[in-house]
């Protein structure tokens, strides 16, 4: 069991940081983040070419953060890559001592600044659940057996404000029933989003953390209230922070959050 | 049917510069259906050509030529004599058609005048719009006769992405999600159970690429002169 | 303004109105230039948008369409669908190299003679400005391949 996957049974409120891995081969600046940030949280989730922009390899960040100490949740998107490359960064993910993997579909690459890429999308968010989970049963996807088989807690995203949610939630459903354990849902704008959202996921199993993001690093104080408020309102299992626009400023918000 | 553009004009025009004899091929199926391609497209772009040809002063002619399809040997030999007159052969077919006249005609280079674009379906006319991407593992039984691989940019088998808001797809605000047609479908049809099941992931391999299908009376006639 | 020349016009006009005015004109003993060919149409809704490349094909300077006022048409819509073709055939022969002045479409009632005469020799001075059709003068081939079984 990972120690994320430790902290998710244990405490009554988990908390998670989203690190965007860097533009270029400078990976130092990222190092010394993480080393700070990595005592503060459960985990650090490392996003994998967030928003459909390429940025140095999730794996590979992931890999030196691991080997840091840090306890890394590794985002994986269906829009990269197929079957076989997911299979082949989901063993390297194993072999390197990450043992939390977040799932996703991936924005569409019409979203990010390589419009004209070829998205893959063989697989979607809910079979790569499911290829994880054959790993981790020590077989492929073929069926032949691995020499070692990785060992995963496995996340997905969720989008809890989606209208309508009877859709969402069908495949959510589907999602905890392809092994996923938590759950981290796109940024909220309110608890409201949550309260029937919430409601409707209560009896799935999964856990679930509230998305929070910062999109102007200016106005962070909206964030540290709502945090304080979801923590209060008991409904979910823990908060995951992001600031896509200014990730340095981490440590500075959750001071403000008084974490 | 199949659903293709002309290319730009200027595009053609270029494509079309080395030569001096060129016969334009129109197909009187699918690119006839969707005014791309057929008899009446083709004779306007000849008579397009021609103009500015005879404009700038050239020494060219353009000929027009319409089979009932492209994408069938039977109709291509009607134009066996016609082609001899000609440095090239400007089809208007689909990207099948235009293959088999280049395959049926070896000699002459074929020139390509349209872009195919989908299989889709007739709205109106004058609108198009896709419908299938001919995926060889139809789920269209399941998903209450709307298409998630062709409708859903990221082709997504077992419900929405993320990505939807009030409806809609996050590559277009003016775009229907797929899945949220085929929630609304399904509803209306008190249908929903079948979303319950997880759906595996599609077969690509399911007959090898590129496609080949064969008739068990085909197979039948020539394994027994074999 | 160009070289001096006779413009040759190609007028497709329908049969209900605009012939019909062009027919008063010659009653009237309006004058117009003579330049222009008059093809009488059952209804401007036949004009093709082939027919239009066809005549700059041929080598006319100009070609006009003039069918009945809008909401007059005998057939309804003719008129509309004509002014259509026209539209998409400017575009058509600007792609090829003509300057789409050189194509219009005109609505003519019955009745007026004088915007028939008018339109005419707006044709002709627009022909002239633009000088003749850059193709020349020579006989233009048929588009047609030769069927030959």
């Amino acid at each position: 069991m990972s120690k994320f996957e430790q902290a998710l049974a244990d405490k009554d409120f988990v908390l998670t940081v989203e690190l965007d891995p860097p533009r270029g081969v400078a990976l130092a600046p990222l190092l010394e983040l993480a080393g700070r940030l990595a005592p503060r949280v459960d985990a650090l989730v490392v996003s994998d070419n967030r928003g459909a922009m390429p940025r140095l390899s999730a794996l590979a960040a992931a890999t030196r953060l691991a080997a840091q100490g840090a306890e890394v949740v590794l985002t994986l998107t269906c829009r990269d890559m197929n079957r076989l490359a997911l299979t082949s960064q989901m063993l390297a993910a194993g072999a390197a001592g990450i043992g939390n993997l977040l799932l996703v579909s991936g924005d569409y690459v019409s979203l990010g600044d390589h419009p004209g890429a070829k998205p893959v999308y063989d697989l979607d968010s809910v079979q790569a659940l499911g290829l994880a989970v054959t790993l981790a049963s020590g077989r492929d996807l073929a069926g032949q057996e691995l020499d070692g088989a990785p060992s995963f807690c496995l996340g997905a995203a969720v989008a809890a404000q989606s209208d309508p949610l009877p859709p969402q939630l069908i495949k959510l459903k589907k999602k905890a029933q392809a092994g996923a354990r938590f759950i981290v849902t796109q940024p909220l704008n309110g608890l409201e989003e949550l309260q029937g959202f919430c409601r409707q996921t209560a009896t799935l199993g999964v856990k679930v953390l509230a998305g929070l993001e910062v999109a102007d690093p200016g106005q962070r104080q909206g964030v540290v209230g709502l945090l304080r408020e979801i923590r209060g309102s008991g409904l979910v299992a823990g908060a995951h922070l992001s600031m896509p626009a200014a990730q340095d400023d981490l440590p500075a918000l959750l001071d403000a959050c008084g974490l | 049917m199949i659903v293709a553009q002309r290319k730009d004009f200027e595009q053609i025009k270029a494509a079309a510069a080395d030569f001096r004899k060129v016969l334009v091929v129109g197909c009187g199926t699918c690119v006839a259906v969707c005014l791309t391609g057929g008899e009446k497209e083709a004779g306007i772009l000849a008579a397009q050509l021609d103009l500015a040809s005879q404009i700038k002063g050239e020494e060219k002619s353009f000929a027009v030529a319409c089979v009932e399809r492209q994408c069938d040997l039977e109709f291509l030999d009607e134009l066996a004599e016609t082609v001899l007159d000609h440095d090239a052969l400007l089809s208007l077919a689909c990207g099948a058609g235009i293959q088999l006249l280049a395959e049926r005609y070896p000699r002459v280079p074929v020139l390509a005048g349209v872009d195919t674009t989908f299989i889709g379906i007739n709205r109106d006319v004058g609108l198009w719009e896709e419908r299938c991407r001919a995926c060889r593992s139809c789920l269209l039984t399941t998903t209450g006769g709307i298409c998630p691989v062709s409708l859903c940019p990221k082709g997504m088998l077992n419900g929405p992405c993320g990505g939807t808001r009030q409806g809609k797809c996050e590559t277009d605000p003016e775009r229907d999600c797929a899945w949220s047609l085929i929630y609304e479908r399904l509803a209306g049809l008190d249908r929903l159970e079948n979303l319950s099941a997880i759906v595996a992931p599609r077969d690509h391999g399911a007959r090898g690429q590129p496609g080949r299908q064969v008739h068990p009376a085909y197979l039948r006639r020539y394994s027994a002169h074999e | 303004m160009a070289e001096r020349y006779d413009p040759k016009v190609l007028a497709l006009i329908c049969t209900y109105c605009t012939y019909t005015a062009a027919d008063m004109a010659g009653s009237m003993r309006l004058q117009y230039p003579s330049g222009v060919r008059v093809v009488k149409l059952l209804c401007t809704g036949k004009v093709d948008v082939l027919y239009l490349l066809e005549a700059f094909r041929a080598g006319a300077d100009a070609v006009m369409v003039s069918g009945c006022e809008i909401g007059d048409c005998h057939f309804l819509e003719g008129n509309l669908r004509a002014k259509e073709r026209v539209a998409h055939a400017k575009e058509l022969i600007a792609e090829a190299g003509l300057d789409p002045g050189r194509l219009e479409m005109f609505h003519i009632g019955a009745s007026d003679a004088p915007k028939w005469a008018e339109a005419v020799r707006q044709m002709t001075r627009r022909a002239q400005e633009l000088g003749p059709n850059p193709r020349g003068r020579q006989k233009a081939q048929p588009l047609a391949a030769e069927a030959r079984p």
